[in-house]
């Protein structure tokens, strides 16, 4: 469903991403994993059409979308839950939900998706009138996420979905992710948490200073001596 | 009596229009982070419209704006195309410069096509006086007021209530995750730049009878502007429509009561300054 190959990116002449190869399929949940720094984030930034690679590219069911702008992006059904959630303080938590439903194809089922995302979190309907600002963080990621979803994604990306999320929260936003995972959806997850990333996700990949070093599936990687070494402090 | 209610009618209706244009300042400025220096100048091609179709055509000014507001719509959208655009994200004083030069562009044009003369523009409403009681004022002044009113309350409903309005609040808080959302920031900020020229264009024909038209006034009415945002705070749209009222207010009755009467013209500068001391947050805070 989704395919870099050769990716190459940075910001301004300066090269974060050297050599970024993955995949994912229809239904699959893949964790992203690497330690601060290595360019993580800025993976997820030239996905979602943020920044432009120079070389490489990215597919995304068979279409070229390497340059496409953000909301072109969105509109074919790749959606991004950025760092730090992003959610638009001032306005009330059903107002945030509405903005992420303004992609045409997922305008006609606004009804139907504002009804899953609150019944995916039912504590949103509870808060839908408050502004965002005032939400716990915890809330707040699953506004981020029920943002995302409101534009009916085939391919959901999250990057550092548990980021100042107390664990019993981070589970909580986890196990969202394999419910919505089984619908199906296809999942993208950057984490810096490895042990939760690995124990949810079928597949993940390890990025090392901008290029993919290790490609496997989550139980190879859990076993895997360098990977519990390095990430998991075993 | 008589004359501090005529007063406080015709500051309400400069006020009132005064907060209308600043919020069309605002508007822009709040989704591109672009102040437009030639935001009066703009208002003034308008009203000369108005007076080219009141003088040559026969038209009645209130009648043209059917016609000056969608012109300035189109006219917005091509400017953005050619001009602001391309600045968005040039440095602050490249902005300045490009607007600045624009207004005075304007303004050297429509000296060159109406003369430095000193113009009124008639309406079939002027010299139309409304007596309620004992208070007499005029109804040009009655039509601006209502007419800024409504419209700025249709702007709020817009704002808060459509959708159009929401996406305008999203790029206006953070415009990349507004892409990631899936909204086209660059056609936001074309639409609201235009709908800000159209604006300008219902307001410059409708206050063209209560005004003396001239080329240099934009480059009051953008300082004017400049004030009022300030004053209401720079992204509090209510705050922005209290603010125009005050300073309309304060130029209104400040010509009638200020002895010699032309103090009056530095009463808003004046309160501008004391609120700069006093208020930095504007008058409702930010």
């Amino acid at each position: 469903m989704l395919e870099l190959k050769g990716l190459v990116a940075g910001y301004g002449g300066v090269r974060i991403l050297h050599d970024v190869s993955l995949t994912v399929g229809a239904t699959e949940m893949v964790a992203l994993l690497g330690s601060n720094g290595v360019g993580k984030s800025t993976v997820m930034k030239t996905i979602s059409g943020l920044l432009r690679s120079t070389e490489g590219s990215i597919k995304f069911e068979g279409r070229e979308i390497s340059r496409a702008s953000p909301e072109d992006i969105v509109e074919a059904g790749l959606v991004l839950v950025p760092e730090g959630r992003r959610l638009f303080n001032g306005m009330s938590v059903q107002d945030n939900l509405l903005i992420g439903n303004t992609v045409l194809h997922a305008l006609p089922r606004r009804k139907e998706l504002l009804d899953k995302v609150f019944e995916l979190f039912p504590v949103l309907a509870l808060r839908r009138s408050q502004a965002a600002g005032t939400l716990s963080g915890g809330e707040q990621q699953m506004v981020a996420i029920g943002r995302a979803l409101m534009a009916a994604p085939k391919l959901l990306m999250l990057d550092e979905p548990s980021l100042g999320l107390a664990p019993a929260l981070t589970h909580q936003v986890f196990e969202a992710l394999r419910v919505l995972n089984k619908e199906p959806l296809a999942i993208l997850v950057v984490e810096q948490n490895v042990s939760i990333a690995l124990a949810a996700c079928e597949r993940g990949y390890v990025l090392e200073d901008g290029s993919i070093t290790v490609s496997d599936t989550a139980e190879a990687m859990r076993k895997d001596d360098g990977i519990r070494k390095a990430y998991l402090g075993m | 009596m008589d004359t501090f209610i005529q007063g406080l009618v015709q500051g309400l209706a400069i006020g009132g229009i005064y907060g209308l244009i600043t919020m069309a300042l605002t508007a822009v400025y709040s989704v591109t982070r672009l102040l437009n220096f030639a935001h009066g100048d703009l208002m003034v091609i308008a009203m000369y419209l108005a007076l080219t179709g009141v003088r040559w055509l026969g038209v009645d000014p209130y009648l043209s704006i059917l016609v000056i507001a969608p012109l300035m719509f189109g006219f917005g959208m091509v400017l953005f195309h050619l001009i602001f655009e391309r600045v968005l994200r040039a440095h602050v004083l490249l902005v300045v410069q490009v607007t600045l030069g624009l207004g005075f562009v304007i303004q050297s044009a429509l000296l060159m096509i109406f003369s430095a003369n000193y113009q009124t523009v008639q309406s079939f409403l002027t010299g139309k006086k409304i007596v309620l009681g004992q208070i007499v004022f005029q109804a040009t002044f009655l039509v601006a007021f209502v007419v800024s009113v409504v419209m700025a309350l249709l702007f709020f409903w817009m704002l808060n209530r459509t959708t159009f309005g929401r996406k305008v609040r999203a790029v206006a808080e953070d415009p990349t995750a507004a892409s990631l959302c899936g909204i086209s920031v660059r056609w936001v900020q074309m639409i609201v730049f235009a709908g800000a020229l159209g604006t300008l264009g219902i307001v410059g024909p409708l206050v063209a009878p209560v005004f003396i038209v001239e080329p240099t006034l934009g480059l009051h009415l953008t300082l004017v502007a400049f004030i009022v945002l300030i004053l209401g705070g720079v992204t509090n749209f209510i705050g922005t429509f209290v603010a125009g009222v005050i300073i309309g207010l304060a130029e209104a009755l400040g010509g009638l009561y200020m002895n010699p009467p032309e103090f009056a013209g530095i009463l808003p500068y004046g309160i501008f300054i004391l609120f700069l001391l006093v208020r930095p947050s504007g008058v409702l805070g930010r």
